[in-house]
């Protein structure tokens, strides 16, 4: 009897160490990805919308067109193109669907392109406010509109109603007396269900602002901290400005930020997964790709992702811990 | 107690023997740390003489191109040849000050230069709001828009912008360029050179 409570004592010790790995590898369930199907896009995908069908739209940077995809993965069209006319795109990274149309921050040409689903022009849309409109979203009734760099103090976040009228400066960049926040970089922005979480790349801080532009929460590298990232002699993080490439909000409204490998700057794949309360819930999973261009939930909540040159629909999976 | 004092001494200068050997032995190895520390920089240093040697060479070589031999009369009176000064830009990545450089000096020198000198840009126009900055920056110069610009240059090997390439427009080959830097004088001293080039010897 006393051999065999030895016996179980010394598995139970020898199975510690795993146990505290598992532990730290953070509190949520592992999640996994399970593609559906994977299509090429043209070279460069950088965004992608759905209608009510369950068309996709993919838009590509490098040719300024989007591709209309059938919810199957079919290519059923394409439409835009490049250039400086009416209904022409240049350096558009964002669009939104609404309502049979589609809205593009047409950074190049500095005004909002409307065009029809199969193509068709209407007129574009000034901004007074934002000379060179950097992404667009479409959230709780309203257009988002956001300009990608801001001097010290001066705006990011726009909001529009739908016929486009102001509805004011939704997030200032903070005035600082930081050399480093003088010119503060906006770099992508995610919609969740009670607000905007937005992603700054410079100051290497998320932060998530109800529709009235309060701010509900931020992160900072103290949250970085939690997460066990490699540290260099002096306990600074490695690499010292974390590259968020992509982000999306599932349903529940869980923020999924992909950030650069710390110890390999051109893989960005990891996924780490917040909860809608800001805390770093854990590393969710590492897609399949090597560079992540965009990230995004449909309303069913499928999962897509792409690396410029395919676009994959997938399905996360939250598996039991074995 | 003879015995006792003689064994101290004995004790002592074994001691004594034993620190001037180690001390003798770290000089010896701090002595050739040093001799190898000397060895490198000299070596450094007559590497560095050697790079200098060569930039020097190769900046000369460059700068004599497209002038006329200094002796011997050339074997018959050319007419004047013609050059297509091409530069080559980019709105978005160039940084603004050596690009506006480079437009001011080359607005002066298509006004100057001989009649059989023709100049002209290449860009990537994208959008209204480049073509704005284009037009703040009043090239003097026709301005040619390259879809996909800086993807072919680097196909083609350019790695660099602002350039500027002289050509022969008979044959297309390149014959001078230069790599505009935010520096006036240089930018001036390579159009004296695009005037040499298209000026016959005599």
């Amino acid at each position: 009897m006393k051999r065999l409570i030895t016996a179980i004592a010394a598995s139970l010790l020898a199975l510690l160490p795993l146990a505290c790995r598992q532990a730290a590898a953070g509190p949520g369930p592992p999640e996994t990805v399970r593609p559906i199907w994977t299509v090429p896009t043209p070279p460069d995908a950088i965004w992608a919308d759905f209608d009510a069908s369950g068309n996709v739209y993919v838009l590509d940077y490098d040719e300024q067109k989007v591709t209309k995809l059938a919810p199957d993965g079919r290519r059923i069209g394409e439409l835009g193109t490049r250039g400086k006319e009416p209904g022409s795109l240049s350096k558009s990274r964002r669009f939104a669907y609404v309502e049979g149309r589609l809205y593009f921050a047409n950074e190049g040409n500095g005004r909002i392109e409307v065009l029809g689903t199969s193509g068709e022009v209407f007129p574009p849309i000034a901004l007074a406010a934002v000379t060179r409109p950097g992404e667009l979203y479409f959230a709780n009734q309203n257009f988002y509109v956001t300009r990608r760099f801001a001097s010290n103090g001066g705006s990011f976040v726009y909001a529009y109603d739908r016929r486009w009228t102001p509805r004011g400066e939704l997030r200032r960049a903070s005035p600082s007396s930081e050399s480093i926040d003088h010119l503060s970089s906006l770099n992508t922005v995610c919609t969740a269900p009670d607000g905007l979480w937005l992603v700054y790349l410079v100051q290497n801080r998320i932060e998530k602002v109800a529709w009235d532009g309060k701010v509900l929460l931020e992160t900072n590298r103290e949250l970085d901290d939690r997460w066990p990232f490699r540290k260099d002699e002096k306990g600074r993080v490695i690499p010292e400005i974390l590259v968020h490439r992509a982000c999306a909000v599932d349903a529940a409204g869980n923020l999924y930020v992909v950030y650069s490998n710390p110890e390999n700057w051109k893989r960005g794949n990891d996924v780490y997964k917040f909860g809608p309360d800001g805390r770093l819930l854990q590393k969710a999973f590492t897609l399949p790709i090597l560079n992540t261009t965009m990230m995004r939930f449909d309303r069913e909540g499928n999962f897509f992702f792409s690396d410029g040159k395919t676009l994959t629909k997938a399905r996360i999976e939250r598996t039991s811990r074995q | 107690m003879t015995t006792t004092r003689g064994g101290f001494t004995t004790w002592v200068v074994a001691v004594l023997i034993v620190a001037a050997v180690a001390s003798e032995v770290v000089l010896l190895r701090k002595n050739r740390a040093l001799q190898k520390r000397v060895a490198a920089a000299q070596s450094m240093s007559a590497d560095l003489r050697d790079l200098r040697l060569r930039t020097d060479r190769s900046a000369f070589e460059v700068a004599l191109l497209g002038r006329c031999r200094p002796f011997g009369q050339p074997a018959q009176l050319a007419a004047a040849r013609p050059l297509d000064v091409a530069i080559y830009f980019s709105v978005d990545h160039d940084c603004s000050s050596c690009l506006e450089e480079t437009i001011t000096v080359w607005n002066e020198a298509a006004k100057a230069l001989p009649a059989n000198v023709t100049v002209r840009g290449y860009t990537e126009i994208d959008g209204t709001m480049m073509q704005k900055a284009l037009d703040d920056m009043k090239p003097a110069f026709p301005v040619t828009s390259i879809p996909h610009f800086s993807r072919q240059l680097q196909q083609a090997g350019v790695a660099l912008t602002p350039v500027v390439v002289v050509s022969d427009p008979t044959s297309g080959r390149i014959l001078m360029t230069h790599a505009a830097v935010s520096w006036e004088k240089n930018d001036r001293a390579f159009v004296e050179r695009v005037r040499a080039a298209a000026t016959p010897c005599r």
